[in-house]
């Protein structure tokens, strides 16, 4: 009995030691233990777009990885500014966290006046989740299958080209007011409500539009629109036989969407490296690669520090596009 | 027989419909007008206000000559109730939870009634948050607190 | 012969024992969220999604499908028991399926709108395994100059939403119109009546507005009125529709259901264009438009149907020409692609299971519909026996949580109870809201296209005519225009004469 509880005495300290090394963590706030409730991931815009279907690919993955359940809630309106605001005054404690994407983070604050959040410095880039590259199409009856004849059409088409676009101040919009301006060709923008604009394009009653991967990836496929170049820098995969615009000849013409994390301003380093490196492992997994390119998307990753150098870009370039362009948001 | 100027329902209505049609116009002026062959966003709120205008004094006018009651009561204990306890449903979602809005919101709107008995309303709160925590939270997965932590 | 094999295929897929429970599951649950009015099929759909990528798609997109039917079912259950429209198509049945209620023919009401659905749903899916991919063109034919004289002539036969004044069901119209205005003007950006106010720069939502003028407006009167305390239980009549009903509404169902396809067919019309066009054909062609708002079953089976057919059909564009008409379609093209399915004129070829086992499924879920729903209404009806001073907070409540679940913010709230407070004063005024309804539907979508015509035209109004289609349109306009005006001016006259 004496001999019994002697050896008793270390096996209940080390199993007190074990129990209190599960407890302790829980007690402060270091990353080790986040996440040690549920997280919100707040998406901008309405369900079923490209960003929340992201979002929701990737937050099924960190749930199960973290523990805790990310649980998406879709804040739409005013073009992303409203989602993107809630997220700027959560607290910065790693459990409002948003997936963003070009448009609220990198246009709009060139193109709404008196926003009243800077996501530049008041939203903290976790890590990149993907490219999602514009697509130049044209329909085949317009015969115009490269851009060398589709700029010759602009020149002497009466009243010029038109073109559509997913709506003002969008990607799909400045991709071909850039490409318009560099050609000097006259071109007339119809912009539309989102995928309103495929019907028209197919129709043939718009001469040509950048368009979203995943959008026109059907259309493609079946012979009813014609891809001409990519917006993005590298080759997409989805689409690896079309050449780039800058392969084309047009030097830093990088004009696509991109999608990533962000918390807001002063959430703790150690749980932004967490969260970069869950994101980092999920990227990676072949099944969640597949899904993405399926949909369009490039996977990107990469570093916090990676992220926010793209964003500064990114912000600086669109600036200047916006403010060519005439757009704005009144 | 002749109604009352001030329970006249064609009048009212009449200046309900010029005083929305005036309004929209005020504020419509600053939108740029364009032409008819290129319009502006200001072309269509224009020329809708103007003829909401014209139809809002068309009513008043035959209102003054073919008059007609406004039949029934204002329920004022509901008009203010009702909207208060939707606002208030808004506003304690924000900042207090789902349960707490939820209770709030069954005990106000139900006193908007002539027949409110304060217990049975207090029970029909505890079957309705029970209801909708089920169906909404753990059914379709809503993402809300139940009591949000101060 | 092949495409009867090809039928058969579908239902060999349909029908296995997965497929069948992933088409239930999905019915059930598109019932559950029809029937609760702002939470639609998109954002449930798009909570699924993650789920069904580990299903095999033909098993996931027959889920979603039944979810996205299943709510056309479900949004009328409460349009025509309490006023309160669950989804945005049912708004047109709130019209007479309400006014039955409330003469103790809920049951009818419901049981005809069953049986209209599941009539359209049929039809249905022999027009999309007939016709589908021949009809698709067809949504290509329809340009900006086709959709605004379609919508033109939709205002114009507004007038026939009319009850009684005329002239207030005009200026109805212009609010409804001008509301529609609100946010931001797709052309040039400009965010008008948006007083500055963010959440106002996409627009009211049309459940929103719905939902205030419809069911919170009229619970606002009723407890206003003193005499009729406890509504409903007084009479709850017949559970199903009788004989002389079926005989009443099986012409509306035939004319709604091909009314729905034709909308259903072209991407551009929004949700319940079908059921208001419907709903004024049928009062055009009436002996007796005046039973019309007063609890007409022809107002319930015609634009019932005529939903369930829209949204069937919408499946055509999506399947065979990739455009998504609603988000929600969107949404199903997304998860297809997930699973690497392109949508297109070729899915047909490729991916016969997937094509033929969706369209046997939509048939296999209607009936589960039908059947889910048809015992169902003697529970809806016993639902009105509940005294009202406990009946209407539960309205409120449902109609609260699923307005502030279409945002996430409190925001929809405060609008809603805005349109509370006036939908009563309209009312009490006898400004009649189904017409503002209309002019909000079809008002954004008639100055866009008009515009965006004239831009692609290069301000040239000739587009108009020089197109058939177009040109088509704007001759029906005119005539039906004349046809309603011509007995005013003949009764106008004969009264100079005598």
């Amino acid at each position: 009995m004496h001999m019994a509880s002697k050896h008793f005495a270390p096996i209940l300290a080390v199993i007190l030691a074990l129990v209190c090394s599960f407890l302790l963590p829980a007690a402060s706030p270091a990353a080790d233990a986040y996440p040690t409730q549920a997280v919100k991931v707040i998406v901008a815009f309405t369900p079923g777009g490209t960003t929340d279907m992201l979002t929701r690919m990737v937050s099924t993955r960190l749930s199960e990885k973290l523990g805790q359940t990310f649980v998406v809630e879709n804040k739409p309106g005013a073009g992303g500014n409203i989602g993107t605001e809630f997220v700027v005054r959560a607290a910065p404690d790693g459990y409002t966290l948003m997936v963003n994407s070009v448009g609220p983070i990198a246009v709009n604050p060139t193109l709404y006046q008196n926003l009243p959040h800077n996501p530049i410095t008041d939203l903290e880039p976790v890590v990149q989740l993907a490219d999602v590259p514009n697509v130049l199409v044209v329909p085949p009856a317009a015969n115009t299958p490269d851009l060398k004849t589709l700029i010759a059409k602009g020149k002497t088409k009466q009243g010029g080209l038109s073109y559509g676009s997913t709506g003002i101040g969008t990607s799909s919009h400045l991709s071909s007011f850039m490409f318009a301006q560099t050609e000097k060709v006259a071109a007339v923008h119809i912009p539309y409500k989102g995928a309103d604009a495929l019907n028209d394009l197919l129709a043939g009653r718009v001469d040509f539009m950048f368009a979203t991967i995943p959008s026109v990836m059907a259309h493609i496929n079946s012979g009813k629109l014609v891809p001409i170049a990519v917006s993005s820098a590298k080759r997409s995969r989805s689409l690896p036989n079309i050449p780039t615009m800058i392969e084309n000849g047009y030097p830093g013409f990088e004009a696509g969407s991109w999608f990533g994390f962000f918390a807001p301003r002063g959430t703790p380093r150690s749980i932004i490296d967490k969260l970069n490196g869950a994101v980092n492992e999920i990227l990676k997994d072949p099944e969640i690669d597949k899904q993405m390119v399926f949909a369009g998307a490039d996977p990107v990753g990469g570093s916090p520090e990676q992220f926010k150098q793209f964003i500064a870009s990114e912000h600086k370039k669109w600036a200047v596009v916006v403010k060519d362009s005439g757009a704005t948001a009144k | 027989m002749k109604t009352e100027l001030r329970s006249n329902k064609d009048v009212w209505a009449g200046l309900m419909f010029f005083g929305t049609g005036a309004g929209a116009m005020w504020i419509a002026r600053a939108y740029p007008l364009g032409t008819a062959l290129n319009m502006g966003p200001g072309y269509f709120p224009m020329l809708l206000s103007g003829l909401l205008i014209l139809v809002g004094l068309y009513i008043m006018l035959r209102g003054l000559r073919r008059s007609e009651a406004i039949e029934g009561s204002w329920s004022i204990r509901a008009l203010i109730l009702l909207p208060l306890s939707i606002v208030g449903f808004g506003v304690l979602m924000r900042h207090a939870g789902f349960v707490p809005a939820l209770v709030a919101l069954v005990l106000i709107s139900a006193a908007a009634g002539r027949e409110f008995k304060f217990k049975e309303a207090l029970l029909l709160s505890f079957y309705l948050c029970v209801l909708s925590v089920a169906v909404f939270i753990w059914g379709l997965g809503l993402p809300y607190p139940l009591i949000n932590k101060f | 012969m092949e495409m009867f094999q090809n039928i058969l295929f579908g239902f060999s897929v349909a029908l296995s024992i997965q497929n069948l429970l992933y088409c239930f599951l999905g019915c059930l649950l598109g019932t559950l969220i029809g029937v609760l009015p702002g939470i639609g099929p998109l954002a449930t759909i798009a909570m699924l999604t993650p789920i069904t990528f580990s299903l095999p798609p033909v098993g996931a997109l027959i889920m979603l499908a039944g979810i996205y039917y299943g709510a056309q079912y479900g949004g009328s259950t409460t349009a025509i028991l309490v006023n309160l429209p669950g989804e945005t198509s049912a708004v047109v049945t709130c019209i007479d399926g309400y006014q039955m209620a409330r003469q103790g023919r809920a049951g009818p009401a419901l049981g005809i709108a069953a049986i209209g659905s599941f009539f359209a749903g049929t039809l249905c899916t022999l027009i999309i395994a007939l016709f589908g991919p021949s009809i698709a063109e067809l949504a290509l034919e329809f340009g900006p100059a086709e959709y605004f004289s379609l919508m033109l002539m939709g205002l114009v036969t507004a007038a026939m939403l009319a009850q009684g004044d005329m002239s207030k069901s005009l200026a109805m119209v212009i609010v409804g119109l001008l509301l529609g205005m609100v946010g931001t003007d797709v052309n040039s950006g400009w965010r008008r009546f948006s007083f500055d106010i963010a959440e106002l720069g996409d627009g009211i939502g049309f459940v929103v507005l719905a939902v205030g003028v419809f069911a919170l407006g009229e619970i606002v009167a009723n407890l206003g009125s003193a005499e009729k305390r406890t509504i409903f239980t007084s009479k709850v009549g017949a559970l199903f529709p009788s004989k002389d009903d079926l005989r009443r509404s099986s012409g509306p169902i035939l004319r709604g259901t091909l009314l729905g396809a034709f909308f259903g067919v072209l991407p551009g019309t929004g949700p319940s264009v079908a059921s208001f066009s419907s709903y004024m054909v049928e009062k055009k062609v009436a002996k007796d438009p005046s039973r019309f708002g007063h609890g007409a079953i022809e107002g319930v089976a015609g634009p019932e149907s005529a939903n369930n057919a829209d949204a069937q059909c919408k499946f055509i564009p999506m399947l065979t020409l990739g455009i998504p008409a609603s988000g929600t379609m969107a949404l199903m093209l997304g998860a297809l692609m997930i699973h690497g399915i392109a949508p297109g004129p070729t899915v047909m070829t490729q991916k016969p299971d997937l094509f033929w086992g969706l369209i046997a499924s939509m048939w296999v879920g209607n009936l589960m519909l039908v059947l889910l729903n048809l015992p169902l209404i003697g529970l809806w009806v016993s639902l009105l026996k509940v005294p009202y001073r406990m009946l209407f907070p539960a309205i409120i409540v449902f109609s609260s949580i699923g307005i502030f679940s279409i945002n996430n913010s409190p925001f929809e709230l405060y609008l809603a109870a805005l349109f509370g407070l006036v939908g009563f004063v309209w009312m009490k005024f006898g400004c009649p809201p189904a017409p503002m309804l209309l002019g909000f539907v079809l008002g954004p979508m008639m100055e866009e296209n008009l515009r965006r015509a004239l831009l692609l035209s290069r301000g040239d109004p000739m587009v108009f005519v020089t197109q058939p289609i177009s040109l088509g349109f704007l001759i029906a306009t005119v005539l039906i225009a004349v046809t309603m005006l011509l007995p005013a001016l003949r009764k106008r006259r004969g009264a100079i004469t005598d």
